[in-house]
C-alpha cells in the first residue's frame, strides 16, 4: 500500500512538473502563452503578436511563444486569470494593456492587484491630443489651442486613464471644453472628430501614427496639440523623442503661464501620477504573482536583449509606427509598485472627479 | 477609373496573390461552417500569417477568406438551426423550417446563391458609389445612428409571429437584458447581482445560441426522427431555391442595398443588417402567413444582406480607417502589419489595389457558392439521419460555440438559462426574434442617445437625416397598426400551433419578475445609467401585466372548458432531464476539462438516449475529440478552463 502511494506521489510529481532537480533552463521544451487581454486584431493584439515573433529565441531554452486571446471587461477578465487561476504557472506571460484606475479606483471587477504581478518589462507609448482646425479661432499651430472657444472632447467611459488624464490637462489650462465621454473605443472617438460630433480628443502614438495622422492631419481636418510630458530615470519631466515636432503639455502651460511656472494642487498630483504610470507603462508585461525568480529573471533578460534586436526593432517600428521603448522589469515594477502606495487624498480626489465627468 | 478598375482585376488574379486566395476561400468556408470560429475569429487567426506577405496576396488571403463566412455559415443555420456565424442569425427563421418539411436543398439553392448575388452586388454598388461613401459616413453621427436604431426596433412587428404584444415585451427584456454591466456611460456597473461574470453583460453568443439552438436540440431529442419531419421532397430542390430568388428578384435587390449600406454604416453594419432585411422582407410581403414557417423570402432577404454587407463595411474602413465591424477592425491591423495606411490615398494614388480588394470580394464569393453548390446533395443528408445522431455533434458545436466568445465556464450556465427560456418560449408560442433583436440593438441605441444629447442637447432632434428616418418609423409603425386592423389581428396560427396558455403564464411571469427586479435596482442609480433601462422597464412591465391577465384567463378558460389537453408533465420531465445532462457537461468541464467531458458526453448521450451500439458511439466520441484537439487546440488555441482533477 504504502509503495502504491510513493509510485502515486512520484507519477503527480512529474505530472506537475515538480521534478525535484531543478532545470538550469526552466522554459527548456516548455511552450510560453502570451495572454492578451483584448480581441485579437486590435492593436494590443498586434504589438503581442510582433513580440510574440521573436521573443522565444532571447529566453533561455528558446521555448514555443503562442498568443491568446482573452478579452472582456475591460480586461479585467484575463488580470483575474492570471492572479487567481493561473497563480503560480509561470508559461503564462501576460501582455496587457491595462487601466490602473481599476486598482485607483478599487473597481469591483479588479480582484488582485496589478502590484501583485511579477513585472517582467512595460512598454512605453506617449499620449497625444490633436484637436480640429476648425475649433474658433482656427487651431493652426499647437499654441492656438490656447485661445481656443468652447469646444467638446469625445473620450471614452469616465473611469479610463485617458478620459481622466484629457480632463484633468484640459482644465489646468484653463480651457472652456465640455467632456462627452461614453464612446465605445478610440476608433469611434476618431470617427466623432471626423463628423465634428466632438471636437478634441486624445490616442496614443500607435493609433495616431496608424490612422489619425495620415488621414485626418494629412486631410488637414485635425492639428496635434500637446503630447503628455515622459518622465525621464531622474523624475524630471520633458518631451518624448516619438512627439519632436509637437510641443508637451508643460510647454504649453508655460507658454500660457510664464516659462517658469509650473502647475501644482490635486488636479496636477493625479495627472502626473497617471501620467507617470502609463506613458512608461502602456503596456505590462508580467508572469502570475506565485512565478519563480528563475522564470522572472530569465524573462526580464528576454526582454531586455529583445530591445537591441534589429530584426524586431524593424518589425515593431514598421507596426506600430515607433520603434520599441521597453521598461525593464525593475522599472516597471516599480511603476506599478505606485499603485499600492497611493495618497488615499489622491484616490478620492479622483473618485470625485470620475463622479463629476459621470453627471448627467 | 475603369484602368483601376481592369488594374485591379489583374492584381487580384495575379499569382501569388489569387493562390492565397483560394486557400482563404477554403478556410473561410470552414470558420463560417464552424459554429464559434466566425470570420472575426479567422481574420485574427490568419493576420499573424500575413507579415511575410506582399499587400495585394495579404489581402486576397484575409478578405478571400473572409468574404465566404456568410455564405457557409447558412450551413448550420439551415440544418441544425444553429447560427453558423452572428450574421445568420435571422437565416434559422424561415431556413430551419425550410430544412424541417424536407426542402434543405431548396434552401441551401436559395442560400448560397444568394450569398453570391448578395456579394457580388455589395462589390459592385460599393465600386460605384465611392464619390458618396463620404457624405453617407459623414453624415451618420450618434443621432442618426439613435434613429435607425429605433426604426429597426419597429421591425418587432414583423418578428413577433401570432402576438405583437408578446413580441414588444420579448424586444423590450432583450433591450433590459442587454444593459447588465458596466455601461460606456459612467462607472456605474448594472444588474450584475454581485457576479463578476455579468460585469462584462451577458455574452450574446451565449444568449443566442441558448435561446435558438438548445430548443431545438430539447425538440429534436424528445420528438425523436429525423430534422425533417418528412421525406425529402421532390418539389424542393436546388433549382427551386434558384428560381424562388428569379420569382423574388426585386426583393433580393432591396435586400442586398439595405445590407451594403446598412453595412457602410461604422460600427453598426453587420449587427442588424440582415434582421432589417429580413424586417423588410415580412414588412413589404402581401400575404405573410407563412413567415417563420420556411417562407423563401425570409431566408432570401437576410442571406443576400449578410453578403453585401462585406462590400459595404469594407469602403469606410479603407477610405477612412473607420471599421464598420469587428472584423474589418482586424483588416486595418493589416495595413499597419503591410506598413500601409488606410485613407483618401486608397481612393486616389492606390486605387488599383482598392479595386483588387472588390474583385477578391466578387471572385470569392462566387466560387464559394460554386463549391458549396456542389456539395448540396451529401450536406442535406443530415436531416434525414435519426436526431439522436445529430444531437451530440450540434451540442458539442452549441457547448464551443459558447465558449469560445469569453471562455468563461459562466458562459455555460447563461447557455443553459436562456436554453430553459428558450424552449419555455417555443412550448409557449413566444416570438424569440424580438428579444434578440432588442439584445443587439439596447448599447448601440442607449449609448448613441447618451452621447447625441451630451454633443448635441437638443438639436440633435433636427438634423435631416434623423427627421428622414423618424418620419419612415412612423409610416412603419402606421402601416404596421392599420394592416393589424384591419385584418383584426395578425393571422391566426393554425390550432397546433398556439402555445399552452399555461405554460406562457409562466414565461409571462418570469419577464414581469425580471422587469420588476430591473426597476428596482435601476431605480436609486445616477440618472445617466437608469434613465434608458428604466424608460425600457417600467412600460414593457404594464405591458407583461396585460400579457399575465390575458394568459390566466385563456389558462381558466381551457380548463373550464375541458377541451386543452392534460399538463404536459411527462415532456416537461424529460426535457428537465436533458437540461440536467447537459448541466452535467459543465461538472464534468469543471473536474476533468472540456477535451474530456464533450466526448465523454457525447458517449454517453448516444449510449443512454440514442440507443447505438457501442463501438459507434465510441468512434463518435472519438471522432469528436480529434475535432475539438484539431480545430480549437491546435489551430484556434482556445484556453481551456482549467479543471480541478487534469488541469
Amino acid at each position: 500500500m504504502r509503495s502504491s502511494i510513493a509510485a502515486c506521489a512520484v507519477l503527480l510529481a512529474g505530472a506537475f512538473g515538480f521534478s525535484g532537480a531543478a532545470s538550469a533552463q526552466f522554459y527548456a521544451d516548455k511552450t510560453v502563452t502570451m495572454l492578451v487581454n483584448y480581441p485579437a486584431g486590435g492593436p494590443s493584439d498586434i504589438e503581442a503578436r510582433v513580440v510574440a515573433r521573436f521573443l522565444g529565441d532571447h529566453i533561455p531554452g528558446k521555448p514555443t511563444v503562442i498568443v491568446k486571446n482573452m478579452p472582456g471587461a475591460g480586461g479585467l477578465i484575463a488580470t483575474n486569470y492570471m492572479g487567481e487561476i493561473v497563480p503560480d504557472d509561470a508559461t503564462q506571460l501576460a501582455f496587457f494593456t491595462w487601466n490602473p484606475m481599476t486598482q485607483l479606483l478599487s473597481d469591483p471587477g479588479l480582484r488582485v492587484g496589478y502590484d501583485k504581478f511579477q513585472m517582467v518589462a512595460g512598454f512605453e507609448q506617449p499620449a497625444i491630443v490633436y484637436v480640429r482646425k476648425d475649433v474658433a479661432p482656427g487651431m493652426e499651430k499647437p499654441q492656438d489651442l490656447l485661445k481656443a472657444g468652447s469646444f467638446k472632447v469625445g473620450a471614452l467611459a469616465p473611469n479610463t486613464h485617458t478620459t481622466l488624464r484629457v480632463g484633468l490637462a484640459l482644465d489646468l489650462l484653463g480651457l472652456d471644453f465640455e467632456m462627452v465621454s461614453g464612446y465605445r473605443g478610440l476608433k469611434d472617438v476618431e470617427t466623432a472628430v471626423l463628423q465634428n460630433e466632438v471636437q478634441a480628443a486624445a490616442s496614443s502614438i500607435a493609433g495616431y501614427r496608424g490612422s489619425i495622422e495620415p488621414t485626418m492631419v494629412k486631410d488637414g481636418v485635425v492639428i496635434p496639440a500637446f503630447h503628455f510630458d515622459v518622465e525621464d530615470a531622474n523624475g524630471k519631466l520633458g518631451p518624448s523623442p516619438a512627439f519632436s515636432e509637437v510641443p508637451t503639455f508643460l510647454q504649453l502651460y508655460r507658454e500660457k503661464n510664464g516659462s517658469d511656472a509650473m502647475p501644482s494642487g490635486e488636479k496636477w498630483e493625479s495627472l502626473r501620477l497617471i501620467s507617470s504610470i502609463m506613458d512608461s507603462v502602456y503596456r505590462t508585461v508580467f508572469l502570475p504573482p506565485k512565478a519563480s525568480s528563475e522564470a522572472v529573471a530569465d524573462m526580464r533578460k528576454a526582454f531586455e536583449e529583445l530591445q537591441s534586436d534589429q530584426a524586431f526593432v524593424e518589425a515593431y517600428t514598421k507596426t506600430v509606427g515607433t520603434p520599441p521603448g521597453i521598461v525593464s522589469g525593475a522599472q516597471a515594477e516599480k511603476v506599478v509598485r505606485q499603485l499600492g502606495t497611493v495618497d488615499p487624498a489622491v484616490s478620492r480626489f479622483l473618485a470625485g472627479y470620475v463622479q463629476e465627468l459621470s453627471k448627467n | 477609373m475603369f484602368q483601376h478598375v481592369v488594374e485591379g482585376f489583374l492584381l487580384a488574379t495575379q499569382w501569388p496573390a489569387i493562390g492565397y486566395m483560394g486557400l482563404g476561400i477554403l478556410l473561410g468556408t470552414y470558420f463560417g461552417a464552424v459554429p464559434g470560429l466566425s470570420g472575426i475569429t479567422g481574420m485574427a487567426i490568419l493576420l499573424p500569417f500575413t507579415f511575410g506577405m506582399d499587400p495585394v496576396s495579404a489581402f486576397a488571403f484575409l478578405l478571400g477568406m473572409y468574404a465566404v463566412t456568410t455564405t457557409s455559415d447558412s450551413i448550420p443555420a439551415i440544418l441544425i438551426g444553429v447560427p453558423g456565424t452572428a450574421a445568420a442569425q435571422a437565416s434559422i427563421l424561415d431556413g430551419y423550417p425550410l430544412a424541417k418539411r424536407g426542402e434543405a436543398s431548396r434552401a441551401f439553392g436559395i442560400a448560397f446563391t444568394c450569398a453570391a448575388i448578395g456579394g457580388v452586388i455589395g462589390a459592385f454598388v460599393m465600386g460605384v458609389s465611392i464619390p458618396i461613401i463620404r457624405p453617407l459616413v459623414m453624415g451618420f453621427a450618434k443621432p442618426e445612428f439613435f434613429a435607425l436604431g429605433v426604426l429597426a426596433l419597429c421591425m418587432v412587428g414583423a418578428l413577433s409571429g401570432s402576438s405583437i404584444a408578446k413580441g414588444v415585451l420579448s424586444a423590450g427584456l432583450g433591450l433590459v437584458l442587454s444593459m447588465v454591466g458596466y455601461s460606456e456611460q459612467a462607472a456605474v456597473p448594472r444588474f450584475w447581482l454581485g457576479l463578476p461574470e455579468l460585469l462584462n453583460g451577458i455574452p450574446m453568443i451565449a444568449m443566442v445560441l441558448g435561446i435558438f439552438a438548445l430548443p431545438e436540440v430539447v425538440s429534436l431529442t424528445l420528438r425523436g426522427g429525423s430534422i425533417s419531419e418528412v421525406p425529402p421532397s421532390k418539389a424542393g430542390g436546388f433549382l427551386t431555391g434558384i428560381r424562388d430568388i428569379v420569382q423574388h428578384r426585386w426583393l433580393t435587390l432591396r435586400a442586398a442595398l439595405i445590407g451594403v449600406y446598412v453595412g457602410a454604416l461604422p460600427g453598426l453594419g453587420g449587427a442588424i443588417a440582415d434582421w432589417m432585411a429580413y424586417g423588410h422582407a415580412v414588412q413589404s410581403a402581401k400575404d405573410k402567413s407563412q413567415f417563420g414557417k420556411g417562407d423563401v423570402r425570409g431566408l432570401i432577404a437576410p442571406e443576400v444582406a449578410s453578403n453585401s454587407i462585406k462590400g459595404g463595411d469594407l469602403f469606410p474602413t479603407v477610405a477612412f480607417g473607420i471599421p464598420g465591424s469587428a472584423a474589418m477592425a482586424i483588416l486595418l491591423g493589416a495595413f499597419q502589419i503591410q506598413g500601409m495606411a488606410p485613407g483618401p490615398e486608397m481612393l486616389t494614388r492606390n486605387l488599383s489595389i482598392t479595386y483588387s480588394f472588390v474583385w477578391t470580394l466578387v471572385i470569392a464569393n462566387i466560387i464559394a457558392a460554386i463549391v458549396l453548390s456542389a456539395w448540396t446533395k451529401q450536406l442535406q443528408r443530415i436531416v434525414f439521419i435519426p436526431g439522436y445522431m445529430v444531437v451530440p455533434a450540434i451540442l458539442v458545436f452549441v457547448f464551443m460555440g459558447a465558449w469560445s466568445s469569453g471562455t468563461q465556464i459562466s458562459d455555460w450556465v447563461i447557455l443553459l438559462v436562456f436554453g430553459m427560456f428558450g424552449t419555455a418560449m417555443v412550448a409557449a408560442d413566444w416570438p424569440r426574434a424580438p428579444l434578440v433583436l432588442g439584445f443587439v440593438l439596447g448599447p448601440i441605441m442607449e449609448n448613441s442617445l447618451h452621447l447625441s444629447v451630451k454633443a448635441y442637447g437638443l438639436s440633435w432632434l433636427g438634423r435631416p437625416i434623423v427627421l428622414v428616418l423618424a418620419a419612415i418609423t412612423l409610416l412603419t409603425l402606421f402601416l404596421t397598426i392599420r394592416r393589424a386592423l384591419k385584418s383584426g389581428g395578425p393571422p391566426e396560427p393554425a390550432a397546433g400551433d398556439r402555445g399552452d396558455p399555461r405554460i406562457s403564464l409562466g414565461v409571462s411571469s418570469v419577464f414581469a419578475a425580471v422587469l420588476l427586479l430591473a426597476i428596482v435596482l435601476a431605480w436609486h442609480w445616477p440618472p445617466a445609467v437608469s434613465r434608458f433601462p428604466l424608460a425600457i422597464a417600467i412600460p414593457t412591465f404594464v405591458v407583461t401585466l396585460i400579457v399575465i391577465f390575458q394568459d390566466a384567463r385563456a389558462a381558466l378558460r381551457r380548463g373550464r372548458s375541458g377541451g386543452g389537453e392534460p399538463f404536459p408533465f411527462a415532456t416537461l420531465g424529460r426535457g428537465a432531464m436533458l437540461y440536467v445532462w447537459l448541466a452535467g457537461i459543465i461538472l464534468g468541464t469543471v473536474l476533468v476539462g472540456q477535451l474530456i467531458a464533450l466526448p465523454v458526453f457525447v458517449l454517453l448521450f448516444l449510449l443512454v438516449w440514442g440507443s447505438v451500439r457501442w463501438w459507434v458511439a465510441a468512434l463518435y466520441a472519438i471522432g469528436c475529440a480529434l475535432f475539438l484537439y484539431v480545430t480549437f487546440d491546435q489551430i484556434v488555441h482556445t484556453i481551456w478552463y482549467p479543471a480541478l482533477l487534469l488541469g
